[in-house]
């Protein structure tokens, strides 16, 4: 017997990003149309590259009894869960009163982990032959070290894992949530995902030859491949409470795979069809229904064609889109935390971000994208696609669940 | 906090598999049948494959094997570490400014890794997870399967995987190539059914080998093996975690 999955409702979300801290950083963001792409300054590369770096303060060392798991990826997230106005850390106290702390899970997704700290270790081994006394790997490296931190930070004691799906990281970290809380193991979990720069994704990148050497401009006729970010998309998913009715929903979840290719998205987007129309049939929604989709749209030239080939199958009669990674830069394993949490400000407030970055919509798409920032719109129900390497595709649809 | 997870998610295991690469290991815990066997992957893949990936795909081809049946199916790969070999070559190369790095070593790099060439061999589309839980790994694979299953009928693969570490990196820990898969659907009397994992206290999760503790957190799957090998009807409790926090599951033998 399975069971019917439930519109759950997000009873918090923040994000951190090189747009700054806080959900309102991105309402900025949108208005002004301004990227927060700039050269890259935190690393000294060998090839031109913008990069999307989190500039906001983080605190420079954890707390005890936090320390061992001191790593950029672990204070961004933590900096994302202390952001006061939009009191996701208020959200998961108050569900601990509620519920205890053992009902509470938390899944993170992310891609780099603590790499940024482990290529540092690795470059003083070089010099003295030794890893520093400070180099943790269980508690900095290893994928599930950011959830464990989190964990300990909020003190709970319900499941805690992490999902690494490269791109779709944290888009997946919500479908678990969701069933986490569906098949009763949870009440409420902690999802989305946290990111940070780091050489290895930089240079990787490179490699695959699919950087911009400017910002980047997904969905342009000109693009020229991506550009990295860094930050956290957290949400806080919850069982249905009728004091959280009038919260933005996770209506359904959808994931498929490619089967085709380890970096090349199989060209008609055959498993980002799949995804989206499973989210749609989770949901029971038809897809004259959506208002809004946030496209993966990374910005280079195969994914953005797929994707938007995948559209117009699911779509043949349109619907408003765009892609937002030209304002933080293509955040990987956050990537999907990130652009859920844009989806639930298109909800939460009616507005389309527009297309950061696009001059001329690539006319080889034949769908129709949205350029500009629209505010005031109803947007009862929006889609997240995500898709990763190894082709990993998720894509997600949120909405108000009585309007 | 027992029983955390309703024991109501009981999921019939359909088959199971190992791959445990070094021959004495595999004889000193008895195991046998846990060679590498990849036929499964295109020969240019297979020379391109981490042994993280290898052992995975040996341990989910045999899984499948005995269980038989369709490979369209979600599949959930749960790894501490993941790609940890081909990922200390590219840390080298960076602090070495061994550069531009080799673009087939970054993207075998990613922790989905295993499942992207496990749903490319097999070219089933649906959905293929990647998580990760350091010593918890088997636990919480467990855990994602049953709510999968609680949530969508049908049946799932779940591996759980580790190569050796580099060395350095975990001096606590003493992690040998291990590989374990389970082939998972609906509970049914004929069938061997375990529990969705639950939390007990450390002194009744049940008996296991001694010294897993420091061990690849996928040999948290060997008493359940044993006990599928060797079974002894009625119901069981085993540990499922190579970690001290009591993740437990009841398995009950026909």
């Amino acid at each position: 017997m399975t069971r019917r999955i439930p519109p759950l409702p997000i009873s918090a979300c923040t994000v951190l990003s090189a747009c700054g801290p806080g959900m309102q950083s991105l309402l900025d963001s949108f208005e002004s149309g301004q990227t927060a792409l700039r050269a890259a300054r935190q690393f000294d590369l060998d090839f031109p590259a913008f990069t999307g770096e989190v500039d906001a303060a983080l605190i420079p060392e954890l707390p005890q009894p936090l320390r061992a798991y001191n790593t950029r990826n672990a204070r961004i997230a933590l900096a994302a869960l202390d952001h006061p106005q939009d009191g996701v850390r208020a959200a998961v106290e108050s569900a601990k009163v509620r519920y205890g702390a053992h009902r509470i899970g938390v899944v993170v997704g992310t891609s780099t982990s603590g790499i940024y700290e482990t290529e540092q270790a690795y470059n003083e081994r070089e010099q003295t032959g030794q890893f520093p006394a400070s180099f943790d790997f269980a508690r900095q490296h290893a994928w599930v070290a950011t959830a464990h931190c989190l964990q300990q930070a909020l003190e709970l004691s319900g499941p805690c894992y992490a999902i690494s799906t490269a791109c779709s990281s944290s888009s997946k970290t919500l479908a678990s949530a969701q069933r986490l809380i569906a098949a009763g193991v949870c009440d409420a979990v902690l999802s989305g995902g946290v990111d940070s720069l780091c050489r290895m994704t930089l240079y990787g990148f490179k490699s695959l030859d699919i950087m911009a050497e400017t910002a980047c401009t997904p969905l342009d006729r000109d693009r020229s491949g991506l550009s990295l970010g860094e930050g956290a998309g957290l949400l806080l998913l919850e069982r249905p409470r009728a004091d959280l009715d009038d919260c933005v929903h996770l209506l359904g979840c959808g994931e498929s795979s490619d089967a085709h290719h380890m970096t090349a998205p199989h060209p008609d987007g055959r498993g980002a069809v799949l995804a989206m129309q499973a989210a749609l049939q989770q949901a029971a929604i038809s897809p004259a229904a959506v208002d809004y989709v946030n496209l993966h749209a990374t910005g280079t030239r195969l994914n953005d064609l797929a994707e938007m080939r995948a559209m117009r199958r699911v779509f043949p009669g349109g619907v408003a889109c765009s892609a937002t990674k030209g304002f933080t830069g293509h955040m990987l394993g956050a990537a999907g935390g990130m652009e859920t949490a844009i989806s639930w400000l298109s909800v939460h407030h009616g507005l389309r971000p527009g297309c950061c970055g696009l001059q001329t919509p690539d006319p080889d798409f034949n769908f129709s994208v949205n350029a500009d920032y629209e505010a005031n719109v109803p947007v009862k129900v929006a889609m997240n696609n995500n898709f990763g390497f190894g082709g990993n595709n998720t894509s997600l649809l949120l909405g108000r669940v009585h309007v | 906090m027992s029983d955390a997870l309703s024991v109501n998610a009981t999921m019939g295991v359909l088959g199971a598999g190992v791959c445990l690469p070094d021959e004495a290991l595999a004889s000193a815990l008895q195991l046998d049948d846990c060679a590498l066997d990849i036929a499964i992957l295109p020969p240019m893949v297979r020379r391109r494959t981490s042994l993280a990936t290898r052992i995975a795909i040996s341990a989910a081809s045999r899984a499948c094997a005995e269980g038989g049946g369709d490979l369209q199916m979600p599949a959930i790969f749960v790894s501490a570490a993941g790609e940890m070999q081909v990922t200390d070559r590219l840390c080298q190369a960076i602090a070495r400014e061994a550069l531009p790095l080799s673009p087939t070593q970054f993207h075998n790099s990613v922790h989905n890794s295993a499942s992207a060439y496990w749903s490319m061999a097999t070219g089933s589309m649906a959905s293929m997870q990647a998580m990760s839980a350091l010593q918890d790994c088997f636990a919480m694979g467990l855990l994602e399967a049953a709510c999968q299953l609680q949530t969508q009928a049908g049946r799932l693969l779940l591996v759980v995987y580790d190569e050796p570490m580099p060395a350095d990196l975990l001096p606590e820990f003493d992690w040998q190539a291990c590989a374990f898969a389970l082939l998972l659907g609906a509970p049914s009397k004929g069938l061997p059914n375990v529990s969705g994992p639950f939390v007990v206290d450390a002194g009744n999760a049940g008996d296991g080998p001694a010294g897993l503790s420091s061990r690849t957190p996928a040999m948290a799957g060997l008493p359940l093996l044993q006990a599928l090998r060797n079974p002894v009807p009625g119901r069981h409790r085993l540990p499922v975690t190579t970690g001290n926090d009591g993740w437990t599951i009841e398995l009950e033998l026909p």
